[in-house]
């Protein structure tokens, strides 16, 4: 109990301070005159320090396993990843059709960083997976199921539909320190001088 | 200069033209010319910093309040000069009469939770309930106050919900540490100090959006990566802070307080994988726990009043400030030098340093003076790290769009 009471006297004091009489009351450290610890003198080392002797810092980091799966349940998505990386000239490998891909050279699901997904629009002859991507709102889920089952679970924060030409690189891909993810596929005018789509569409989503 | 004092003085300075105006909820909004050249993003990590270390001395103060220990009055101290240095970013937003309401509601809720502190350390639920109805009608006329000061962008309500998350982290630790459930305790501590930066963006949020001569945004991904680098790192010297005095005085809740050091170390090493990947990130984690391995040493060193272990833990540090130094500089090419790096480790190896020496001497007071440039500093390092990994990955992410359609839906 006495290490109960010698808190009152000092505490008193700020009260006092705070209620505005610090003039009358004297300082905090004026009410614990009389006690039994005077100043410069700290608390000596206890047999806590045998605890402080044996303590060795942290060295293995959290590992997040490969993802495997992908599931939507908003636009009826539920499938496997396979894996894609760059090309040569640093623009992102697609998957194939029909595939929805883990850009593999970023962060995986569900560790801190941007990870991304992606799945094309369509094919030449219909939609693909990633077909309803723009119908997706703020707050619908996004469950990434990795190797080993365990599951993490985004929410949608926003979707942005950006012109290729003019790609948010930073927004995308700059390390964040919290777990993040981008779904990406194709939006806009299709190109025909091109053959391609002239727009990304990218939903941002962070871990629940 | 400290980003704060940097802000202030830039918003302050000098004899500025104002543009008064009350708003319905009787706070002056003070539009000061001057106020062009503070940028939203400063602000942001301002709020996020001060209401970050609010938290974490006001919990400090609490539990030495609630067991009794000598530094309580050095920490209330420390937690007041943190209730100065925000109603300074107060002012800088809504002039005096702003800041003076601030100050006041501010300064009563701090003496509520004291309050809580005593009729828990006197066991007398009556007080306990008390303090607790008066944190409940602060959370009110807080609210309140903040919906008036950002035209309701801020609703009362919101405000509350937010307050009564803090309060409740707050009283949730002290309850656990009077309990000696020491884990719960700093798992709690670490909820209520990232529950801040929340706080703080939504702040910087409405007040920005109401107030003129705020350059740039909040929010983006640049500002973002500077926050959470900021709130780690903060973390990181502050609860080390309090590792190494629970050490030297050989205190019980130190192993609790070494598991959460080593949670932020885990959050930290995460944040630099996804920077310089798996391997970049393991090599990270190696030296950062070296280094936190050698400032406990030299806690043991100062416990034991053996100097040579202080000597030679201090030689390590030496050592790591070097290879620290030049990992990040090789890391990230060139874009984190590593001249600055040591430069600010430096600062970092002495206030850490001092703080527990001084500590240790029983001078609460420098101890805890210390322990503040040790926590701002660290806020300077987020700062230059983010924005050299920002130079970095420039030549790092993917490039332009990806190609994922071929046209076969399009009309």
């Amino acid at each position: 109990m006495a290490r109960r009471h010698r808190i009152l006297a000092p505490i008193i004091g700020l009260l006092l301070l705070l209620a505005g009489c610090g003039d009358d009351a004297g300082s905090a450290t004026d009410q614990r005159a009389g006690g039994d610890s005077p100043a410069g003198t700290a608390a000596p080392a206890g047999p806590g320090l045998d605890a402080v002797k044996s303590y060795r810092s942290l060295r293995t980091p959290d590992k997040v396993p490969e993802p495997a799966a992908i599931s939507i349940p908003a636009i009826d998505i539920d499938g496997k990843l396979t894996k894609t990386g760059l090309n040569k000239d640093r623009t992102l490998e697609v998957p194939e059709f029909g595939d929805m891909s883990w850009f593999a050279k970023g962060s995986a699901p569900g560790e801190p960083g941007p990870a991304a997904i992606l799945g094309h629009v369509d094919t030449k002859s219909g939609p693909d997976v990633f077909y309803r991507l723009r119908e997706m709102s703020a707050g619908d889920t996004i469950t990434v199921t990795a190797k080993g089952g365990k599951k993490f679970v985004f929410v949608v924060d926003r979707i942005e539909q950006h012109a290729k030409k003019k790609f948010p690189t930073e927004k995308v891909w700059l390390p964040t320190a919290k777990p993040e993810l981008r779904l990406i596929t194709c939006g806009g005018e299709f190109d025909r001088s091109r053959d391609s789509y002239r727009d990304n569409i990218i939903v941002f989503a962070s871990l629940r | 200069m400290s980003v704060a004092a940097g802000l202030l003085v830039t918003a302050c300075g000098g004899a500025a033209a104002t543009n008064n105006t009350t708003n319905a909820g009787g706070v002056t909004n003070v539009v000061n010319a001057q106020q062009a050249e503070v940028t939203a993003e400063e602000l942001r990590i301002t709020l996020e910093r001060q209401l970050g270390q609010h938290a974490l001395l006001a919990i400090e103060a609490m539990r030495a309040g609630v067991a009794g220990q000598e530094h309580f009055d050095a920490a209330a101290g420390a937690l007041g000069k943190n209730t100065d240095d925000l109603t300074e970013s107060i002012r800088l937003v809504y002039g005096d009469e702003g800041a003076e309401k601030f100050n006041e509601l501010w300064t009563n809720h701090i003496g509520f939770f004291v309050d809580y502190t005593v009729g828990l350390a006197e066991g007398d639920k009556d007080k306990q309930q008390k303090a607790k109805k008066r944190l409940d009608q602060y959370r009110q006329d807080f609210g309140a106050f903040l919906e008036g000061a950002t035209e309701g962008e801020l609703p009362q309500n919101a405000v509350a919900d937010l307050l009564q998350a803090h309060v409740d982290q707050l009283i949730g630790q002290v309850e656990a540490y009077n309990d000696e459930d020491y884990e719960k305790a700093a798992s709690t501590t670490r909820e209520a100090y990232a529950h801040m930066f929340a706080t703080a963006k939504g702040l910087a949020n409405a007040i920005v959006s109401t107030q003129d001569g705020f350059e740039g945004s909040v929010e983006g991904q640049a500002v973002d990566l500077r926050s959470s680098l900021g709130q780690l790192l903060g973390e990181h010297a502050q609860v080390a802070m309090q590792a190494m005095r629970a050490g030297v005085s050989g205190q019980d809740d130190f192993e609790a307080i070494a598991g959460a050091l080593n949670e932020n170390t885990k959050d930290l090493t995460a944040a630099i994988s996804s920077v310089f990947g798996e391997e970049g990130g393991q090599a990270f984690m190696k030296m950062w726990a070296d280094h936190i391995d050698f400032f406990v040493q030299y806690t043991v060193g100062l416990a034991e009043g053996d100097q040579q272990k202080q000597d030679d833990a201090l030689k390590r540090l030496e050592q790591y400030q070097q290879d620290f130094s030049n990992f990040l500089d090789t890391a990230s090419d060139g874009s984190i030098p590593a001249d600055v790096v040591a430069k600010g480790l430096q600062a970092h190896v002495d206030q850490l340093t001092s703080q527990v020496k001084q500590f240790n001497d029983g001078d609460f007071e420098g101890a805890f003076s210390s322990a503040d440039e040790a926590y701002n500093h660290m806020y300077d390092t987020a700062k230059a790290l983010s924005a050299g990994i920002v130079a970095f990955m420039g030549g790092e992410m993917p490039s332009g769009g990806v190609e994922t359609g071929a046209g076969g839906t399009a009309k």
